[in-house]
C-alpha cells in the first residue's frame, strides 16, 4: 500500500471513532455510559490532531479531556446520583432535528465550496535543521548556532509564540482560569 | 575605605531586615506575645538596616571621582531578583546605588531608627488599652496593638527603602504603594475614631488620584523603551528616545493638539508627586493625617513617605530637564509646572499654617510649604538644592513632629495629673473635635493638641523646648542651622536664574518662596511663643511633666543632625566657611546619570542677606504679635482682627468644601469653622428688607381684591359648566377606550407568556433558530 | 496535494458540532448537555488546527540548503491551546452549578428546572 493510502485509511479510522463516539453520546442508555463515549470521541479527536501535525496539541487533548475533564463530569454524575437518566430526549427533539439539519447543511457546503487559499507548506523541518540568516529574520524564533541558525522544535516555538506575541491572551486566559477556579468552589460548596 | 562593589551587593539587607522584623512581628502577634519584644523586634531591624545602609553611603562616598559624571552615571546596579520575564527583557527587583539613593537610603535609616525607638515609649499607653466590650484594661488588646503599630513600621520601612534602593520604576511604584498601604494603616491606627478612619480614607483616596497618573506615565515609559529600567530611562539614548518620539495628537473635530512626549510623560509622573508629596491641589489629605500617631506624621508625613514624591522626580530629573533645551534662559515643559506648582504650594500652605491652632496641623502645613520649596527648586533646575533641602528638611521636620509628640505627651499626663489618674490611653484621643457647645473658634479646654490650651512649657519640659528650638530655627532659616543652608541654596538658584537670567517663572518662584519665607517665621514664632512662654494656660500646661528618655533622646539626636547637617552644603564661595569645608555635598551629588554636572553657582551676597533678612523679620514680627503677651493672644489670636481674610485661611482656603461640593455633596465633610456663624444676617439689613416687604405686600392686597378675584370668581362659574360636560365624556367614552385597551394587552400578554417557558433548551433552540435565519440571509 | 484534503477534516468538524449541538438541545440530563457544548468545542478546535495547517500563511526559506515553504504561524494551535483552557473552566464551573442545582432541587432535569417561567 502506498502511503498515501495508508494515511488515508488513518484518518478514515480517526474520523470514524470520533464521530461515533459523538454518537455514542447522544444514544447511550444511561449518563454514565454516555460520558464514556465522549472519552472515546476525545481520544479521535486527539489522533485527527497528530495528523494534522499538531502533536503537542493532542497530548494537551488527552491530558485535559480525556484526563481532567472527562473524570470531572464522571465525578458530578456520581455526586448527583442520577446515573440512569431518562434516554428519551425532550419533547422539543423534533424542533431541534429541524434546526440541527439545515446547520449540518450550510456549514457542510461552506466547507465544500469556500475558497480557503491553501497554501501548501510544511509545518517545520526536524527539529536543530541549520536555516540562513534570511529565514532567521522570517522565522523569529530560531535560535543562533555557532554557524548559521537553528530551527527549535515546534513546542519551543509554541511556548515562544505564548509568551511573546499572545502574552496578554495568556495573562488573561490565566486570570479567567484562577476566576473560574474560585467561582466554582464557592458554588459547590454548601 | 569601603567598597562600594562590596556593600552594594549586601543592599538587599536594607529592605530585608525591617520585612523581617514585619514577619516576626506577625507572628509575634498571630502567637499573642509580647508588645515589648515586638517593639524590640522592630527597633533591632531598623538599627540592622541602619548599619548597613550607613556604610553604603559611605562607601558611595569613597566611589566617587569618576570623571564623566562620577557615581551618577555609572551607578552600582544589582538585580535581585528576576521577577517577571517576559518577550525580550525581565522585569527585575534589584537596587541602583547613586548618589541620591544611598543619602536618602542613609538618612531614612538614621530617622527610623531614630523616631522607632521614640514610639517605643510614645506608644506605651496602648499596652493598657481598654477591652472595648467589657471597659477592663486587657493586656491582650494592649499588646496586640502596640505590636501592630510596629508591625506597620517595620513595613513602612521597608518600603521607604525598597523604594528608595529601586532598580526600576516597576519596582518603585510596588513599594510606593506599601507605603501607601501603611500609611492608611496608620492613620486610621485609632480606626474607633470616626475622624481617624475618615482621615485614613481620604488620604488613600486623594493620593490614589495621583497614583492613577504615576501608572500611565509608567506605562507610556515602558512602551517606548520596553523596559522600566532607571538606566535605560535615564540614559542619553533613553532620553534621546524620549525627546524623539512622536507627539500624542489629540483630535477635538477639526482642532487639533499636539503634545510632546516628553512633556505627558513628566506631567504624569509628576501627577504621583502631587498626590504623594501633598502638592496643590490634592495636598487635602496631610492635615487630616495628623489624626495617626505623632510618630507616624513624623515619620510617614513629614520626613519620609512624603519627600518620597520629590525623591521621584529627582530620580527622573534626566528626563524632566531634557524637556528644558540646556541652554539657559528658558525653562518649559513639564519643568514649569512643577516649578509653578511648587512655588504656589509653598506660600499657598504656609499662609494657612499661621491661623491653625492645633499644634500638629501648623506643622502639618509647614511640611506641605517645605515640599513645595523642593520641588518648586527642582522645576528650575536647582537639583542640588532640592536634594540637600529633601534630607536636611526630613531631619529637622521629624524633630519638629518628635517634639511636639513629646509637648501633647506631656500636657495630656498634665490633664490627667489633674483628673488623678495617669493612664496614657487616649493620646491624641481627646484630639477628636469638640462636642459642640465652645464658642466658633475657642480653644477646646481638653485637647492636648490646641496651642492655647500650652504655655510656660520651656520650664516644665526643658530639653523637649531646647531641642525644639534648634529644630525651629533650622526651619526658620536662621544661619548656622542645617535648614538655612539649603532653603538659602534654592532661594540662591531661584534668585540667580530669576532675577540675573531673567527667567520669569524663576523670579516667580523666587518672589513666593521668599514670600513663604517670610511667614515660615512668622508661624513658628507664633507656635514657639504660644506653646513654650508666658503663663501656662491650662492645667495640662501647668503639670506637664518632661517625657520619658526614650523620647528624648532621639530628640537630642535629631537636633544635634539639624543643628550640625547643613554644614556639608555651605556653599563654597562664602567667605571663611565656605573653602574651609569645600562643600562636600555638591560634589557629591552634582552629576546626572546623563554625565550632565551642575556647576556650583557663584556666591552672591544679596540673596543669602535676603533670606536672612527675610527670616529675622518673620520672627520679628511673629514676636511684635505673640511675644510680648502670650496669655492675651491666647484668649484671641490678634490676626483674626483681619476678619474674612483670616477666615479663608483658617478654612484652609475652602478646598475641602470645593471638593466636597464637586465630587459629592456629604455634610460629613468635616468642618471646622461654625456655619451658622456666616449664616446668620445682619440685623439692620434684615430691618431694611422688612419694611420693603410690608410696602410691598399693601399694593399688592388692593390689586388683589379688586382685580384677582373678579377674575377668579368668573374663571371658577365657567370651569364648574365645563367640568359637567367633560364628567360625562370621560365615563362613557375615554373610560371604555382604556379599558379596551387594556383587555387587548392582557390578551396578548396571554399569548406571549407561553413563549417564556422557563427551560433553557428553549432558549437555546431560538438563539440556534435565530442564527440559522442570519447566517441563512447572509449567504445566500 | 496532500494526502487528504482540507475538507475531510471540515465534514468531520461539522459532524461532531451538530450531533454537539442536538445533544445540548435534547437531553434531559444537564450533564449531557455539558458533554455537548464539549463536543462543539472540539469541533471548533478541530476546524481551527485544520485550517492553521492547510490555510497558514507560508515564508519561503532555505533549510539545510534546500528551498522549502514554511508555515510562518503557530496561530491556530495557540488558538486551540487557548479554547481548551476555557473549556476547563466552563466545565469546572458548569459541574459545580449542576451540583449546586441538585442540592437545592434534588434533580438535574433541565425540563423540570423552570421556575423562570412566565
Amino acid at each position: 500500500m502506498s502511503p498515501l493510502l495508508l494515511q488515508q485509511i488513518a484518518f478514515m479510522v480517526l474520523a470514524a471513532i470520533s464521530l461515533s463516539g459523538a454518537w455514542g453520546v447522544i444514544r447511550a442508555h444511561s449518563v454514565f455510559v454516555s460520558a464514556l463515549w465522549l472519552i472515546l470521541s476525545f481520544v479521535g479527536v486527539a489522533g485527527l490532531y497528530v495528523m494534522l501535525e499538531a502533536g503537542f496539541l493532542a497530548v494537551i487533548q488527552v491530558l485535559v479531556y480525556v484526563g481532567a475533564i472527562s473524570v470531572l463530569i464522571l465525578f458530578a454524575i456520581m455526586l448527583t446520583e442520577d446515573v440512569m437518566g431518562q434516554a428519551e430526549p425532550a419533547s422539543q427533539w423534533p424542533l431541534a432535528v429541524l434546526i440541527v439539519l439545515p446547520f449540518f447543511g450550510m456549514l457542510a457546503k461552506a466547507a465544500f465550496t469556500a475558497d480557503w487559499q491553501l497554501s501548501a507548506g510544511s509545518v517545520a523541518p526536524p527539529e536543530g535543521a541549520s536555516i540562513s540568516a534570511e529565514t532567521a529574520k522570517l522565522v523569529t524564533t530560531a535560535i543562533p548556532a555557532e554557524q548559521g541558525f537553528r530551527l527549535p522544535g515546534q513546542v519551543v516555538m509554541l511556548g515562544r509564540s505564548l509568551m511573546t506575541e499572545h502574552l496578554l491572551a495568556f495573562e488573561v486566559v490565566a486570570v479567567v482560569l484562577l476566576v473560574a477556579l474560585v467561582g466554582a468552589i464557592v458554588i459547590a460548596r454548601d | 575605605m569601603l567598597d562600594l562593589n562590596v556593600i552594594g551587593g549586601y543592599a538587599w539587607l536594607i529592605p530585608g531586615f525591617t520585612f523581617a522584623a514585619f514577619v516576626v512581628i506577625m507572628a509575634i502577634i498571630a502567637t499573642g506575645g509580647s508588645g515589648r519584644l515586638a517593639a524590640r523586634v522592630a527597633v533591632a531591624g531598623i538599627l540592622l538596616s541602619t548599619l548597613v545602609s550607613v556604610p553604603l553611603l559611605l562607601a558611595a562616598l569613597g566611589a566617587e571621582g569618576g570623571e564623566h559624571g562620577g557615581l551618577a552615571a555609572e551607578p552600582f546596579v544589582a538585580t535581585w531578583w528576576s521577577w517577571l520575564p517576559m518577550g525580550e527583557g525581565t522585569l527585575d527587583f534589584g537596587a541602583l546605588i547613586d548618589p541620591l539613593s544611598a543619602a536618602t537610603a542613609a538618612m531614612v535609616g538614621i530617622l527610623c531608627s531614630a523616631i522607632f525607638i521614640y514610639a517605643t515609649a510614645y506608644m506605651a499607653g496602648e499596652l493598657e488599652a481598654y477591652d472595648d466590650a467589657s471597659g477592663a484594661v486587657d493586656p491582650a488588646v494592649g499588646n496586640a496593638r502596640y505590636a501592630r503599630f510596629f508591625a506597620y513600621v517595620s513595613l513602612f520601612a521597608t518600603g521607604m527603602l525598597g523604594f528608595v534602593l529601586a532598580s526600576n520604576l516597576l519596582q518603585a511604584m510596588v513599594f510606593w504603594e506599601i507605603m501607601g498601604l501603611c500609611s492608611f494603616l496608620l492613620i486610621g491606627f485609632w480606626y474607633f475614631k470616626p475622624s481617624a478612619a475618615a482621615a485614613a480614607k481620604k488620604a488613600f483616596l486623594t493620593t490614589r488620584i495621583g497614583d492613577l497618573f504615576f501608572f500611565v506615565g509608567i506605562m507610556i515609559l515602558f512602551w517606548m523603551h520596553g523596559s522600566v529600567d532607571y538606566t535605560t530611562m535615564l540614559s542619553h539614548a533613553g532620553i534621546g528616545v524620549l525627546h524623539d518620539a512622536a507627539p500624542l495628537v489629540l483630535q477635538f473635530g477639526p482642532a487639533s493638539l499636539a503634545i510632546p512626549m516628553i512633556l505627558l510623560v513628566g506631567l504624569m509622573i509628576f501627577g504621583g508627586t502631587v498626590g504623594k508629596s501633598a502638592q496643590f491641589p490634592l495636598h487635602v489629605w496631610l492635615p487630616d493625617a495628623m489624626e495617626g500617631p505623632t510618630p507616624v506624621s513624623a515619620l510617614i508625613h513629614a520626613a519620609t513617605m512624603v519627600s518620597a514624591g520629590v525623591f521621584l522626580v529627582a530620580r527622573m530629573y534626566p528626563a524632566f530637564a531634557a524637556a528644558t533645551p540646556d541652554a539657559p534662559g528658558s525653562i518649559s515643559g513639564p519643568m514649569f509646572v512643577v516649578a509653578a506648582i511648587g512655588a504656589i504650594t509653598a506660600l499657598g500652605a504656609a499662609t494657612i499654617a499661621t491661623t491653625q491652632f492645633d499644634i500638629k496641623r501648623v506643622l502639618a502645613y509647614s511640611t506641605i510649604s517645605q515640599l513645595g520649596y523642593m520641588v518648586a527648586a527642582l522645576g528650575i533646575g536647582a537639583y542640588v538644592a532640592a536634594v540637600f533641602h529633601l534630607i536636611t528638611h526630613a531631619f529637622f521636620k521629624a524633630l519638629l513632629f518628635l517634639g511636639s509628640g513629646s509637648v501633647i505627651h506631656g500636657v495630656e499626663h498634665g490633664m490627667h495629673h489633674d483628673h488623678g489618674h495617669g493612664h496614657g490611653h487616649d493620646h491624641d484621643a481627646a484630639a477628636s473635635a469638640p462636642a459642640g457647645g465652645y464658642g466658633a473658634y475657642a480653644a477646646d479646654p481638653r485637647d492636648p493638641q490646641d496651642m492655647r490650651n500650652m504655655g510656660n512649657l520651656r520650664e516644665r519640659m526643658p530639653l523637649t523646648f531646647w531641642t525644639y528650638m534648634a529644630g525651629t530655627l533650622a526651619l526658620t532659616g536662621i544661619p548656622v542651622w542645617a535648614g538655612f543652608w539649603s532653603k538659602d541654596e534654592i532661594l540662591a538658584e531661584a534668585f540667580h536664574k530669576g532675577i540675573q537670567s531673567q527667567i520669569v517663572i524663576a523670579g516667580f518662584v523666587w518672589l513666593l518662596l521668599t514670600l513663604a519665607a517670610f511667614m515660615t517665621a512668622f508661624y513658628m514664632a507664633r507656635q514657639v511663643f504660644m506653646t513654650f512662654f508666658g503663663p501656662p494656660a491650662s492645667e495640662g500646661a501647668r503639670h506637664a511633666p518632661e517625657s520619658a528618655p526614650a523620647m528624648v533622646y532621639p530628640l537630642v539626636v535629631l537636633a544635634i543632625f539639624a543643628t550640625l547637617l547643613g554644614f556639608v552644603g555651605v556653599p563654597e564661595g562664602l567667605p571663611g566657611l565656605g573653602p574651609a569645608l569645600g562643600n562636600p555635598f555638591h560634589h557629591f551629588m552634582g552629576y546626572l546619570s546623563t554625565g550632565a554636572h551642575f556647576e556650583s553657582l557663584e556666591f552672591s551676597w544679596l540673596p543669602m542677606l535676603a533670606s536672612v533678612v527675610v527670616a529675622a523679620l518673620g520672627w520679628l514680627v511673629g514676636w511684635l504679635i505673640y511675644g510680648r503677651d502670650p496669655a492675651a493672644v491666647r484668649a484671641q489670636d490678634p490676626l483674626q482682627r483681619l476678619g474674612g481674610a483670616w477666615k479663608l485661611l483658617y478654612d484652609k482656603y475652602r478646598l475641602d468644601e470645593l471638593y466636597g461640593l464637586v465630587v459629592r455633596s456629604d455634610p460629613r465633610i468635616h468642618r471646622e469653622s461654625d456655619a451658622s456663624e456666616a449664616d446668620k444676617p445682619n440685623a439692620e439689613q434684615l430691618g431694611r428688607l422688612v419694611a420693603l416687604v410690608d410696602a410691598f405686600g399693601t399694593l399688592n392686597g388692593q390689586i388683589d381684591k379688586l382685580v384677582v378675584d373678579g377674575l377668579v370668581n368668573l374663571a371658577g362659574r365657567a370651569g364648574e359648566v365645563f367640568s359637567r360636560v367633560n364628567g360625562w365624556i370621560d365615563a362613557n367614552v375615554v373610560d371604555a377606550l382604556v379599558n379596551l385597551v387594556a383587555y387587548v394587552n392582557g390578551e396578548i400578554s396571554r399569548g406571549l407568556k407561553l413563549l417564556q417557558t422557563g427551560r433553557v433548551q428553549n432558549y437555546l433552540l431560538v438563539v440556534f433558530f435565530s442564527l440559522l435565519i442570519l447566517v441563512g440571509a447572509f449567504v445566500m | 496535494m496532500p494526502a487528504i484534503p482540507v475538507w475531510w477534516y471540515l465534514m468531520v468538524a461539522t459532524g461532531l458540532f451538530s450531533i454537539g449541538l442536538y445533544a445540548t438541545l435534547t437531553r434531559r440530563n444537564a450533564v449531557n448537555v455539558l458533554m455537548g457544548v464539549e463536543l462543539m468545542l472540539n469541533a471548533v478546535n478541530l476546524n481551527a488546527v485544520a485550517l492553521w495547517r492547510y490555510a497558514s500563511p507560508t515564508v519561503s526559506a532555505t533549510v539545510d540548503g534546500q528551498s522549502v515553504q514554511l508555515l510562518s504561524t503557530l496561530d491556530g494551535q495557540v488558538f486551540a491551546i487557548f479554547v481548551i483552557a476555557l473549556a476547563a473552566a466552563e466545565a469546572a464551573v458548569g459541574l459545580a452549578l449542576i451540583i449546586a442545582v441538585y442540592r437545592s432541587r434534588r434533580t438535574v432535569e433541565l425540563e423540570q428546572l423552570d421556575m423562570l417561567q412566565g
